[in-house]
């Protein structure tokens, strides 16, 4: 189900002025895989996106589709088709439901922004039916939900979805892994980065692990989720 | 007759002082500056009229879209080269620079168009009608009206086009619109260009009520200062609102107490409402 490699990070160095972060990340994304990128607070994972959405410089390989992000600017990686679900949501909350999802389409001139409204209104039916409410006043589950559906607006060819579970009920987050699987089966490559592992595992093909700044562990997530490694620091002992 | 002649004037002006401070209103709201130079814009609004109307000869009317426009570019350059410089940072700098805005566009405007002043006199300048007894001045009437129609278009871009949901959400989440590929130095400037446009109108509409000069700008300032805060800085329509009621106060001020004590009533309108209702009116844009 995996094909060519949509995203391509190489011995990737960034960091924040003086202060380096990253220590040379490999790390790859083949289209219609969903990879999960793993590791405690403070690992790299959110500098990581940093670097790939072209916020903060960084020295190394990164491509996207082929073409070499490095000197592209945040709006340019964006309108190639690389989107962000940010962490914390970062809703415009005294917009109603269907203005954030315009201005996921804020850039698109094409002439299909009404069919990606049915379409992310079959994935997430709990928006169509709030459409008209101010995106702030839901539940912290419903703005997440609100927050994938603006980036799917957007039209993404890779979906980065930083911290998805953070703060929401079990029960939520297996909604929102469920949502994640029928996004991929509509042809959206999806990198998720997670501190829970469990749900990361749940749905990903393939996971990378990383600790102060580097790759430590990478493979399917069958295997991942056996080594030892792995499983005395994130999944604890408990079988 | 005198009091619903003076109520009736009252509203008639207070149109005018909405529009003076709807584009202030609307720069403070999405902006977060304190635009101490919008009485110098409104003033450089009436000096375009003034002179497209002298010099060509144009009716002063069909001269307001002209302005308009040459206010857009001139306050979209203002905030493209030199505001976007303070946006976000702390109040004081704002207030600064706009306040040096301020000083040097009322003595560039003195030494271009002397001190002299000047009136904005078409030929229907002086004529009216009755409606009940009342004297309706056609002038005042247009231009409340054109204060109106103005306040609508702005709140229908703001609500209702894409351009309006932007501004909105760039004002309630920069990072968020950013990552979705809204360029705010670019929407500064176009929000900043429709407050310096509408203060253009308003400048024109006020050499055609009363006089130009150089200086009137720190009055108008003031004026559209109280005005956005008693109207809010969310809704167009409750700034003619709050126009209208300033408007009303200061001339049944001027009826009762005496014209000098015009501008005692409008700032003291201002605290008033700070201590009856405060915050509500001036949060969120």
């Amino acid at each position: 189900m995996s094909g060519e490699e949509l995203l391509t990070v190489g011995a990737l160095h960034a960091g924040y002025g003086a202060a380096p972060v990253l220590f040379g990340v490999d790390l790859a994304v083949r289209e219609g895989e969903i990879v999960s990128l793993v590791g405690s607070n403070g690992a790299g994972k959110t500098t990581l996106l940093r670097a790939i959405s072209r916020t903060i410089p960084a020295r190394g390989v990164l491509r996207f589709a082929g073409e070499d992000l490095l000197p592209l600017s945040p709006e340019g990686a964006f309108s190639r088709g690389l989107v962000q679900v940010p962490e914390g949501r970062q809703l415009f909350g005294r917009m109603s439901v269907e203005e954030n999802l315009a201005m996921g389409a804020h850039r698109r001139r094409d002439g299909r922004v009404k069919a990606s409204f049915e379409r992310v209104y079959a994935l997430f039916p709990k928006l169509a039916e709030r459409r008209r409410q101010l995106a702030g006043n839901m539940s912290g589950g419903e703005q997440q939900m609100c927050a994938m559906a603006r980036a799917l607006m957007a039209d993404p060819r890779l979906l980065v979805v930083d911290e998805m579970s953070l703060g929401l009920a079990p029960v939520i987050v297996d909604l929102l892994l469920a949502v994640l699987r029928d996004i991929r089966a509509q042809g959206v490559t999806v990198l998720l980065v997670e501190q829970d592992v469990f749900a990361a595992f749940e749905v990903a093909d393939r996971a990378y692990v990383m600790e102060t700044g580097r790759v430590v562990r990478e493979g399917p997530v069958t295997e991942l989720a056996h080594d030892p490694a792995v499983r005395d620091a994130y999944l604890g002992a408990a079988e | 007759m005198v009091l619903p002649q003076i109520l009736l004037n009252g509203v008639l002006l207070g149109g005018l002082y909405g529009l003076m401070a709807l584009g202030m209103a609307l720069v403070w709201g999405v902006l977060n500056i304190v635009n101490l130079s919008h009485g110098a814009l409104i003033m450089l609004g009436g000096y375009a009229v003034y002179f497209l109307f002298t010099v060509t000869g144009l009716d002063p009317f069909a001269a307001l879209p002209v302005a308009m426009a040459a206010m857009f570019a001139f306050g979209y350059l203002l905030q493209r080269r030199l505001l976007n410089l303070v946006v976000r940072s702390a109040l004081l700098n704002t207030l600064l620079i706009t306040f040096g805005l301020d000083v040097v566009l009322t003595y560039l405007a003195q030494l271009a168009f002397t001190a002299d002043f000047r009136t904005i006199n078409p030929t229907y300048s002086g004529a009216n009608f009755a409606v009940a007894g009342l004297t309706v001045p056609v002038v005042r009437l247009a231009a409340f009206g054109i204060a109106i129609a103005l306040a609508a278009t702005l709140w229908f871009v703001l609500a209702r086009s894409p351009l309006g949901r932007a501004i909105r959400a760039t004002s309630q989440n920069l990072t968020a619109a950013r990552l979705y590929g809204v360029d705010p130095g670019s929407l500064y400037a176009v929000t900043f260009g429709i407050g310096a446009a509408l203060a253009g109108a308003a400048g024109g509409l006020y050499g055609m009520v009363s006089n130009l000069t150089p200086y009137i700008g720190a009055e108008l300032t003031a004026k559209s200062f109280v005005i956005a805060i008693i109207g809010g800085l969310s809704n167009p329509f409750n700034v003619i609102l709050g126009g209208v009621f300033v408007g009303v106060a200061e001339s049944l001020a001027a009826l009762y107490l005496g014209p000098t004590f015009t501008n005692v009533v409008g700032f003291g309108l201002l605290v008033g409402i700070l201590v009856v209702r405060p915050s509500p009116s001036i949060r969120a844009a």
